[in-house]
């Protein structure tokens, strides 16, 4: 820049150091703001899908209910069942579908040596493992396919149950007995946070082979069964045909709202993410409006320092300075004033959500993250601002008469 | 070198329209010296501004050395003072927050000179005008008759051919201005074309041309052998 002459221009601003401070202070905590709210928002929205990823992402969970109207012959009122074959016939007649589980559940003692608790112990495929986001500690693994068709004696404990019958002990390998039956423990889940479930919490279930389940609980009727569309748009219309085919299998009528109880997670997931959302604009728009306020006090500075520099701008066209370089040189000024503020909001946004991340309150609030995609908007949001508070103090500048100025 | 034909100025002034200069037709040749006079308001101010391209006429044309400047948009006028003129100011017209050797380099920088080469020649014009100790004063803390040398030698930076002066001694008492009167009288014995606006008829006898305006009009052109005895 040929006319930026910043010592002269820090020495102008140095007069007006209160108004400067303020004017810094203005943009530096809009940006704090924009920065700050938008990292939160987002570390909150972390933990809270993280907490809701622990029951399953994008799962269906659905329930055998009562038929409300007759149809092909059975009255209503009916109480419906299906077996494990109806639940793993979906597969074949719903192309939407990803996977489904079948699923046993019972409450049932379990006892190891002299210790003994009532739980949950339920019956599944080894998708389970993989659709209610059960990860396996180092050392062990979920069910298997071997397990399930040689109706191995073999469980999965959630993690607080393991503690409970085994300690600090390693529980894989060794044996617990369910309703008599010796089990042997081939892995532990890896504890993680759950904000909703149907049957209890999975850090104290005991998840086994469904064929083992059907043997040692002797069912022939799943409790209820999982199910995951391929894409999560299509869950509604996965919901729906798996409806129809289950109602052509056992003989129900397709309209029957009472025949399948279904809890759809990606509805609460939607939920979720209105609500994020909301509080994104609500959160961004408070810290924009910060900015914008501040972006006027940008401009109202540059405008003192125009006016206050009038004469000065007289004499630099007078010895040569072109009415261009002077606006580019007051544009310029306005952005390093800018500048020097975001880059102070930004530190401030990064400090405090470093700390945050770093202290117990992560718990609660989640890690703060400032995203590439926030840092970048800001920026861009930035350099709107300082334009939009240089421009028209700039044309200004670049618009005084020599002869005027230089008489001012 | 400097050619005006047929040169008015108009300014509005309320509803009325005030004429600052009209019909005024002025040819300078190259290093001629010349002295502007006339009472007050006449003119010589809006005369001096036009023939700097600080400002354009509302009629006529101005040809300097060989170009119509006269129709040329503000960015162009500003090329051409800084590469072909240097002003020298009643009331000096200084950087008040840079120092003496800033403001001297101040035409340098416009003209894209490196700031090593420009505190060189900056540091070489202090010298000449006697200022070499006073490099890093700011104008707050030169006298008067220092500003005006400051102000002489930033004129000076980007070596251009023409001085305008207006009233550069009005601010200072006689000995100083004889001081500043000295040495514009050596611009001029160097080759440059100095044009100075005065009220005092001591310097213009000291020069060989002298243009008296009034009313905006050029009320007399004499050309006398200078008086420098
Ligand atoms: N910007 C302006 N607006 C209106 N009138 C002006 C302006 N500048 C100068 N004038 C008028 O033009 C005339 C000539 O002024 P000027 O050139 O400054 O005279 P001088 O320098 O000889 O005292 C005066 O009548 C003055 O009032
Ligand atoms: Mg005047």
């Amino acid at each position: 820049m040929r006319t930026l002459s910043l010592r002269d221009w820090l020495r102008s601003l140095r007069e007006q150091r209160v108004r400067t401070l303020t004017t810094l202070a203005g943009i530096g905590w809009g940006t704090f703001s924009v920065v700050a709210m938008m990292a939160f928002g987002e570390g909150l929205e972390g933990i809270m899908q993280e907490r809701a990823a622990g029951l399953g992402r994008g799962i269906v969970i659905a329930w055998p209910g009562t038929t409300t109207r007759s149809h092909a012959g059975f009255p209503e009122g009916r109480a419906l069942r299906f077996t494990r074959a109806d639940v793993l016939s979906l597969l074949d007649d719903v192309p939407q579908l990803e996977a489904v589980c079948p699923e046993y559940s019972a409450r049932a003692q379990v006892r190891r040596g002299e210790l003994v608790f009532r739980t949950q112990v339920n019956g599944v495929n080894p998708v389970y493992g993989v659709l209610r986001t059960q990860n396996v500690e180092l050392g062990g693994r979920f069910l298997n396919d071997a397990d399930l068709s040689g109706e191995r004696r073999v469980a999965f404990l959630g993690d607080k149950i393991k503690r409970q019958l085994f300690g600090a002990e390693d529980a894989v390998g060794r044996t617990l007995v369910v309703l008599d039956t010796p089990f042997t423990v081939v892995g532990v889940m890896e504890p993680k946070l759950q904000d909703s479930d149907y049957d209890g919490d999975d850090d104290s279930r005991i998840c086994i082979p469904a064929t083992t389940h059907e043997r040692v609980f002797g069912r022939r009727y799943v409790d209820d069964f999982l199910f995951r569309a391929r894409d999560t748009r299509e869950t509604a219309a996965a919901i729906e045909a798996v409806d129809a085919a289950l109602g052509r299998r056992v003989g129900y009528h397709p309209d029957d709202a009472g025949a399948l109880l279904v809890w759809d997670t990606t509805e609460d997931e939607q939920i979720r993410r209105y609500i994020f959302t909301a509080m994104d604009i609500l959160l961004g728009g408070a810290g924009l409006f910060t900015l914008l306020v501040g972006a006027v006090g940008v401009g109202n500075l540059m405008f003192l320092l125009v006016r206050q520099r009038t004469r000065e701008i007289g004499i630099q066209m007078a010895v040569g300075a072109r009415p261009r370089w002077i606006q580019q040189e007051v544009l310029m000024q306005t952005a390093l004033l800018v500048t020097i503020g975001g880059a102070a909001g930004f530190s401030g946004a990064f400090a405090v959500s470093a700390v945050v991340g770093a202290t117990p309150l992560a718990a609660t609030l989640g890690r703060p993250h400032v995203s590439p995609a926030v840092a970048l908007g800001t920026i861009g949001l930035l350099a709107a601002v300082g334009l939009l508070a240089g421009w028209f103090p700039a044309r200004r500048a670049a618009r005084m008469d020599p002869v005027e100025a230089l008489s001012s | 070198m400097i050619e005006l034909r047929g040169i008015g100025r108009d300014y509005a002034s309320g509803d009325a329209t005030v004429h600052a200069l009209s019909d005024v037709d002025l040819e300078i040749e190259t290093g001629e010296m010349l002295t502007l006079l006339g009472p007050s308001g006449s003119g010589k101010s809006t005369l001096l501004h036009l023939l700097g391209c600080l400002d354009r006429p509302t009629h006529g044309s101005y040809h300097l050395l060989g170009r119509d400047v006269s129709r040329l948009d503000r960015n162009q006028l500003a090329a051409v003072r800084g590469e072909q003129i240097g002003f020298v100011f009643q009331r000096f017209h200084l950087m008040p927050r840079s120092t003496a050797l800033e403001n001297v380099a101040l035409p340098l920088r416009f003209a894209g000179v490196g700031a090593r080469e420009r505190r060189a020649r900056a540091a070489d014009l202090l010298r000449r005008v006697g200022l070499e100790d006073r490099r890093h004063h700011r104008p707050a803390e030169l006298s008067g008759g220092q500003q005006q040398r400051v102000a002489i030698a930033r004129a000076l930076a980007a070596d251009p051919p023409l001085i305008l002066a207006d009233e550069p001694t009005g601010n200072l008492d006689s000995q100083v201005g004889g001081e500043i009167v000295d040495l514009l009288l050596e611009l001029h014995s160097e080759g440059r074309t100095v044009v100075v606006i005065t009220h005092d008829e001591g310097l213009a006898a000291r020069t060989e041309r002298t243009v008296r305006l009034l009313d905006g009009r050029v009320f007399a052109d004499e050309r006398v052998a200078p008086d420098n005895g």
